[in-house]
């Protein structure tokens, strides 16, 4: 492990990773040689046992059927299967102003590509504004909405439960982007509503990079946009139209996906309640610290709810700047945009702003010797 | 005839599912690939009790399959 290097970007990627999860990379290396599903043979049947194994802790997870968890290369590979397979042309889409790229882009270019519409509704604070927004957004020719559970941003919890309400009674798609919010927040696909759930694996559900679900409560039908070899019904040259087969054409990770599993029963075993609670009270004890410390502008709301992700800059300090500033102290906290240019926008803060984003193996002394850098960068670095 | 029923499933994980719904109702099975097939991988679960109980949980759970030996198990 790298010594001296205190990692605050666990909303891109959490580092370290639990002890179990390297072991089950290293298990499956050494013991899973063979293609998952493909084959007969010792090494094949192995690997294919150990996938099941985890579709099955996976579904236990977010409650839903083994069948409907698809393992992705990462989160945004996930929004792109949920959203290319299942918005169709000229359909209306209703989205957030909290949105990553990985939605944003991919709607854009399918406004292009399939002449879809959509609208953008802006995130309130109040949640009931929010809620209100997205029943007006909502049209006949509305099929799908696409929205994140928490922004990657700043945090902010988006009231996914109403929102899902909305679209169970007028029959609209509900996707979410869970990146941020998995492993923070127990998450059911059925007490929640939502209808197909995109996550990655390696951050709050402690896998390694690489690792992206798309995990499905099986009503929608979600159309491959990448065909290929499934191991089934193999004499077809059409794609199996049955789940998980018909979304995972070529060899699975089997390394990667043995390390979400171990990472998912990390968090199932540490509990994702203490999980939330323990980290909270960094971003808390963060943010005690930070309004003490002259010129600090953090960007939440006292009406909001939102997960331990706190953004925030110093007056006249670009935020790359002071980033690289910590990075040299040894903080490591994302700068910039964080592929958010709309929440950014929402914001005000288009250069972007320093992200602070702890995990469970953070420690509140870090937290403090962190603030007592950003302290110095004050004086230190040069104000523009 | 057969002491034993087998069931062809289309993929590897239809034939976990079967064994898994199959077995926390304390019906026996095992998987394996099926060889005489020109399908792909068609995996195959056999059965050594219950057949006609086992039929009626995998058409609850809706799990698709195909008989291709029907032995004399109940």
């Amino acid at each position: 492990m790298m010594k001296n290097i205190i990692n605050f970007d666990n909303a891109a990627t959490t580092f370290p990773k639990p002890e179990s999860v390297k072991n089950a990379v290293l298990y499956a290396i050494e013991n899973c040689g063979g293609n998952a599903g493909r084959g007969g043979h010792a090494l094949s049947m192995k690997s294919s046992e150990l996938v099941y194994q985890t579709r099955t802790v996976i579904s236990s997870f977010f409650d839903t059927e083994p069948e409907n968890v698809i393992f992705c290369s990462s989160c945004t590979h996930a929004l792109n299967t949920a959203i290319k397979g299942f918005v169709r042309r000229d359909m209306h889409v209703v989205t957030s102003s909290l949105e990553h790229n990985s939605v944003l882009r991919t709607l854009v270019a399918m406004k292009k590509e399939k002449n879809i519409s959509i609208s953008v509704v802006e995130v309130s604070a109040d949640d009931s504004v929010t809620i209100d927004s997205f029943r007006r957004a909502i049209t006949d020719k509305t099929g799908a909405v696409i929205c994140t559970i928490a922004s990657n941003v700043t945090g902010q919890l988006l009231p996914i439960r109403e929102i899902s309400e909305i679209c169970r009674r007028k029959n609209i798609c509900l996707i979410a982007d869970g990146a941020q919010a998995c492993g923070h927040i127990p998450i059911s696909l059925k007490k929640y509503g939502i209808n197909i759930l995109c996550t990655s694996g390696h951050k709050g559900l402690y896998g390694i990079s690489g690792t992206g679900l798309l995990v499905s409560d099986g009503k929608y039908n979600i159309k491959p946009f990448m065909h290929g070899g499934t191991g089934s019904v193999s004499t077809s040259p059409v794609q199996p139209d049955f789940m998980p087969d018909s979304l995972e054409s070529g060899t699975l990770n089997i390394p990667g996906i043995f390390s979400v599993k171990a990472g998912i029963e990390f968090v199932a075993n540490t509990g994702i309640e203490k999980i939330n609670l323990f980290e909270e009270n960094l971003a808390n004890e963060f943010i005690n610290r930070l309004k003490k410390i002259p010129d600090v502008i953090i960007y939440r709301s006292d009406s909001a709810h939102y997960l331990p992700v706190v953004s925030f800059n110093l007056k006249n300090i670009p935020s790359e700047q002071l980033s690289s500033y910590l990075d040299k102290k040894g903080f490591c906290l994302r700068a910039g945009l964080h592929c958010s240019p709309i929440a950014h926008e929402m914001l005000k803060t288009q250069t972007g702003t320093v992200r602070f984003s702890p995990s469970v193996f953070n420690s509140a002394v870090e937290v403090k010797n962190l603030c007592y850098s950003i302290k110095n960068a004050t004086y230190t670095i040069e104000k523009i | 005839m057969n002491n034993h029923s087998v069931l062809k499933l289309k993929s590897y994980t239809n034939a976990m599912k079967a064994s898994s719904v199959l077995m926390q109702s304390g019906i026996e099975c095992s998987i394996s690939r099926t060889v005489t097939t020109t399908d792909g991988c068609i995996y195959t679960l056999t059965l050594y009790t219950d057949f006609e109980k086992a039929q009626s949980i995998l058409q609850k759970y809706r799990i698709d399959y195909i008989i291709a030996e029907e032995g004399a198990v109940r």
